[in-house]
């Protein structure tokens, strides 16, 4: 092989980096534009199982309305189990600005509401393998992406095509904020919409595994229906939660008292 | 002709037929060595605690329980002394140590410091959990709040600071399972299964802990961090029991590996010294070479790791394989300088010594082999490896010395030479005889006397399992442990796990309060030298929440007694950001985890406590909830208690083998049975020394006896197989003892000398324990040399009239 032919396929290698690297963060803004309904109700059946296969169930009623384009209003109110039952969360996230979120939970044994100022998102969402960040949208501009390859994913349903993508956290305070040091996309070619995800996590060399199982398409919006979350570390698996929509409503008129600390005190 | 003389003359044809096919026996043994040899690349080290019980050891069953569900127990202690540990400069140099371990230490899961310490508080409408110093402070003034904060956290003291505000400490967690899998290779997910669509998670197939070599290089890569960072205001001390066991097991490999060289290197020059000759030399090393090389492939071809306590197996190989060598060579050099032929002369030392080197073999073997009965699986393995390696060397000196001696140029001494050599040792022998013929009584009084002193002593013997005293004081691991059960009140921890059999059991209030109760109680622990540094456990996470919630109120720092507030209040601090409640509950909340933090004591005295402890768990959760006790230190006493029952079942064991041996090789009941109180001599005296000394039985000192046992017996047998043959033959017990200790009384002597030479290598161990070791058996072999050669004659003397009562 002579120079010449080295050069050649030297430019040739890094302008398909760049390429790939363009191709991803396209990929990623029409995934991100994709419209996921303005506001949704549904009923959630969270399964934790945990490394003995130990199961237990976490039943709850959501509502989450977008206020403006940076402001989501989100409620959270506990069905089941009984020593739970009537115990809600009140959240307003606040994305895109530095402006932290809010957080209130309201404990009916204490007959008590408390602000919970969540600082960290990479905190367990309730106890499961979701953490905050994983159940809010996230900053485009916060990851550098590059597009890997494409695949394809089979399920019951049938196959899907998809782009493997990877995402890298621009700076520290990204990772710090939601605890992945790199994540790996699979967003499906049909519908952009994320299927798959591979978070690694800053803590102790962990990897989170997302999977999608079951999508529906609700009044013109695609709506994950059952998603896996499964922690990690090596090929020991730690944890993990079976998170369920069931009864969902997209799109549909909520009143606004239902994002203050009066309802969740006052339940369902 | 009885058995003994059809033996002897078939060991002569057998000397015969070896002389003749001496190339194709050489070629035959080097293709079985070369054979097992191959495999000896696949011999596996586990130097770990755990791998002192056996795989279905219920101890080791609960422990590996434990580590799935909590993570390992060991962890690596930072303590740092300095003025004051709040002063911003200090606390900067921290957040740097700190950030600089997290990111650098290999197979670790967390650290935890002042830095990232747990903060629970709360006001009128806040509940925040956060790390104490998120952010440093730009001046000392703004660091008053945390600082209190901290003070008034009853969980952070003797934690993370000392009470004087002098230390403070960084606790590391290692990873639970290694990186590698049970080939060495690096373990990697794999894509497919990482999405698979079931819904159980499959169990966990056969993992494999964290290794002793990942936690080598976590220790050593502290180490290097640390030494970056100590200064004057900075001094570093690191400990914690992976620290304490992983340096430990490093010093004593590196102890054992330099000993063996010096060994070799003393007995070459002590078998020069004695017989002048290189075949001398070389033969008996050549037969050990090879003993260790196929004792060892066997190792490996049966799955059995090398571990802490085999590593005594080479050098106890190389000692008994070059004793029995010397018997062989002695003989023969000696009838060489009289026949000036090799045929005559082997055929002779062959037909005078094979039946006693396979007898004195058989007893050693059997002396080891008592351990392989032992609870603790690597001392089993010694039993059962260390007895088939004196097998195999019974081989090699037997078959390849005759075969290699056969196609040697061995150049005889002329018979003045050997005289004037030996006249010395003959002397000495001559008058020995003289002595122990002559004065009967008074060596038996006297020996009496000694024994009854000797077990006087013995049952005064302390046991103590105390490794932490094996390093030398200045040595660093020692030292910052010390400093650390001082100032920071424990370097280790024992674990508990209440175990309540029912989903969300550690909801319940009463549950709740009974934990609390026994930690009290635990807490309440504090004698001179033993006391409990902290407790750590569910509990104090809630007592923490309940107080945070209640505006930081001190009278809410308990737990609350409904159910359901229990309940939410943990479900708020799981949802507040920390993940800390994995490291106390299960995630069915029916385990708890109490984790007591204790100072590193000798392993027996922290026995009393247990057994004191387990009463009272017992007798606190009866009926509500099932205790266990376990975590590393845990299972070191329990190894300790084992150790103690199996080594005396072990000797027992041996001593009723070699009696029956004995008799056997004797031929009579009575004298059988009386020959082998000499055989006690050694270990009696070794107690004695023990006590003198302070020395303590440990799990070490403990293996001693029975190589004591095993080369005395050695002694004894050669001494009475000669014996029999001269009093036999001349019924004369005066002559028979002196022609006795003139002939094989030399190649006694000379096998005493090599070993003990060998053994007192082990005075420049840097280890006390290997020192100990060493002393301790160079006396026995000296102490059966002298049995046998006053005590034994002297019984002879006054048991045997005539050859008929033989």
């Amino acid at each position: 092989m002579n120079i010449r032919l080295l050069i050649t396929l030297g430019i040739f290698l890094g302008a398909s980096t760049a390429s790939a690297v363009d191709q991803a963060r396209s990929i990623m803004d029409k995934a991100d534009a994709r419209d996921d309904g303005v506001s949704m109700v549904s009923t959630m059946q969270m399964m934790l199982i945990d490394k003995n296969n130990k199961q237990r169930i976490r039943q709850m009623r959501t509502f989450s309305k977008d206020i403006d384009a940076n402001t989501e209003y989100k409620t959270i109110f506990f069905l089941s189990p009984s020593d739970v039952k009537n115990t809600a969360f009140l959240t307003y996230d606040y994305s895109g600005d530095d402006k932290d979120d809010d957080q209130w939970m309201y404990l009916p044994a204490l007959k008590k509401t408390k602000r919970i100022p969540a600082s960290d998102k990479d905190a367990a969402f309730m106890g499961s393998d979701f953490s905050y960040s994983d159940m809010t949208d996230k900053e485009l501009d916060d990851y550098s992406y590059k597009l890997l390859g494409e695949s394809t994913i089979k399920r019951a349903q049938g196959v899907e095509q998809v782009w493997k993508i990877e995402a890298l956290p621009v700076n520290q305070a990204v990772i710090d904020e939601t605890g992945y040091t790199k994540s790996v996309l699979y967003v499906r070619k049909d519908n952009y919409v994320l299927t798959r995800a591979k978070f690694y996590l800053k803590k102790a060399s962990r990897i989170k595994y997302m999977d999608v199982r079951k999508m529906e398409e609700i009044d013109g919006i695609w709506v994950a229906m059952q998603t896996t979350m499964t922690t990690k570390q090596g090929s020991q698996t730690l944890h993990k939660t079976i998170l369920s929509n069931s009864s969902v409503e997209v799109n549909t008129e909520i009143d606004n008292d239902i994002f203050t600390i009066r309802s969740i005190e006052k339940g369902l | 002709m009885n058995w003994r003389h059809r033996t002897e003359r078939k060991f002569e044809r057998f000397s015969d037929l070896l002389f003749t096919h001496s190339k194709k026996t050489i070629f035959a043994v080097l293709l079985l060595v070369t054979g097992f040899g191959s495999q000896l690349s696949t011999l596996t080290m586990d130097t770990s605690t755990e791998g002192f019980l056996h795989k279905t050891d219920s101890m080791r069953v609960a422990y590996d329980e434990f580590r799935d569900q909590f993570g390992r127990d060991e962890k690596l202690l930072v303590a740092i002394k300095t003025e004051n540990v709040f002063d911003l400069d200090f606390l900067k140099k921290l957040e740097k140590l700190h950030k600089k371990l997290e990111a650098e230490l290999p197979y670790i899961t967390d650290v935890n410091s002042l830095i990232n310490a747990r903060n629970t508080y709360g006001d009128e409408e806040s509940l925040i959990v956060e790390d104490l110093f998120e952010v440093l402070p730009s001046s000392q003034q703004q660091i008053e709040p945390q600082k209190q904060r901290a003070l008034n956290n009853p969980l952070l003291q003797n934690l993370l600071f000392s009470e004087d505000q002098k230390f403070a400490a960084l606790v590391i967690d290692t990873q639970t399972y290694s990186s590698f899998d049970a080939d060495g290779k690096l373990l990697v997910e794999q894509e497919e299964d990482e999405f698979a669509d079931e819904l159980v998670i499959s169990a966990p197939t056969d993992q494999i802990y964290l290794s002793d070599a990942e936690n080598t290089v976590i220790v050593n890569k502290a180490q290097q961090i640390i030494k970056e960072f100590a200064a004057d205001d900075f001094e570093i001390y690191l400990t914690g029991s992976a620290v304490i066991a992983g340096t430990l097991k490093q010093s004593m490999m590196e102890d054992t590996k330099s000993f063996i060289t010096k060994m070799i290197v003393m007995i070459v020059i002590v078998l020069g010294l004695l017989f002048k000759r290189v075949s001398g030399v070389l033969l008996p090393l050549v037969s050990v070479a090879f003993t260790i090389t196929v004792t060892l492939s066997l190792m490996a071809i049966t799955g059995v790791p090398f571990t802490i306590v085999t590593q005594i197996m080479p050098s106890f190989l190389l000692a008994v394989i070059t004793g029995g060598a010397i018997h062989l060579l002695a003989i023969f050099y000696k009838d060489l300088s009289k026949t000036q032929d090799r045929k005559t002369s082997l055929r002779y030392a062959m037909g005078h010594s094979g039946l006693a080197i396979v007898m004195t073999s058989l007893t050693t073997a059997a002396g080891l082999w008592s351990f392989s009965f032992s609870e603790l699986s690597p001392v089993a393995d010694l039993g059962v490896f260390a007895s088939s390696g004196v097998l195999i060397g019974l081989l090699f000196n037997l078959v390849l010395l005759p075969a290699l001696i056969a196609s040697m140029k061995i150049k005889p001494h002329t018979a003045k030479e050997d005289a004037q050599e030996h006249t010395q040792m003959d002397k000495m022998l001559l008058s020995i005889s003289r002595i122990s013929t002559g004065y009967p009584k008074a060596i038996i009084a006297v020996s009496t006397l000694m024994i009854v002193v000797a077990i006087a002593f013995a049952s005064q013997l302390r046991f103590s399992h105390y490794p932490l005293i094996w390093f030398p004081e200045e040595h660093a691991s020692r030292v910052a442990t010390e400093v650390v059960d001082d100032k920071l009140k424990g370097s280790i921890t024992m674990e508990i796990v209440i175990d309540t059999g029912r989903e969300n059991g550690l909801y319940e209030p009463a549950v709740l309060n009974k934990i609390e109760q026994a930690t009290d109680y635990l807490n309440s622990v504090q004698t001179q030298d033993f006391y409990v540094g902290k407790t750590l456990s569910l509990v104090d996470v809630l007592k923490e929440t309940n107080r945070a919630l209640n505006e930081n109120k001190s009278e809410y720092y308990v737990v609350p007694q409904d159910k359901n507030l229990v309940a939410q209040e943990l479900f708020l601090f799981e949802n507040s950001g920390s993940d800390d409640l994995e490291d106390f509950v299960d995630a069915s909340f029916s385990k708890a985890r109490i984790t007591v933090k204790l100072p590193y004591v000798e392993s027996l005295g922290y026995n009393k406590f247990l057994t004191e402890w387990q009463t009272y768990f017992n007798q606190q959760f009866d009926g509500v909830a099932d205790v266990r006790f376990t975590g590393i230190s845990v299972l070191l006493s329990t190894i300790m208690e084992k150790a103690i029952h199996s080594s005396a079942v072990s000797y027992v064991i041996a001593f009723g083998l070699i009696s029956i041996m004995m008799i056997a090789l004797i031929g009579n009941v009575k004298i059988g049975l009386i020959s082998m109180i000499p055989n006690m001599l050694p270990i009696l005296f070794l107690s004695t020394i023990m006590v003198i000394f302070d020395m303590p039985l440990d799990m070490f000192t403990m293996l001693i006896g029975a190589i004591a046992l095993g080369l005395a017996v050695d002694d004894t047998v050669h001494f009475m197989h000669n014996f029999r043959r001269y009093e036999l033959e001349y019924n004369d017990v005066d002559k028979a003892v002196r022609l006795t200790l003139m002939g094989t009384g030399r190649a006694i002597v000379v096998t005493s000398i090599v070993l003990s030479v060998g053994f007192l290598v082990l005075l420049f161990a840097s280890m006390s324990s290997m020192f100990n070791f060493g002393v301790l058996t160079a006396s026995a072999i000296f102490i059966a040399l002298l049995a046998d050669f006053f005590l034994v004659p002297a019984i002879m003397k006054l048991l045997i009239h005539n050859k008929g009562d033989l």
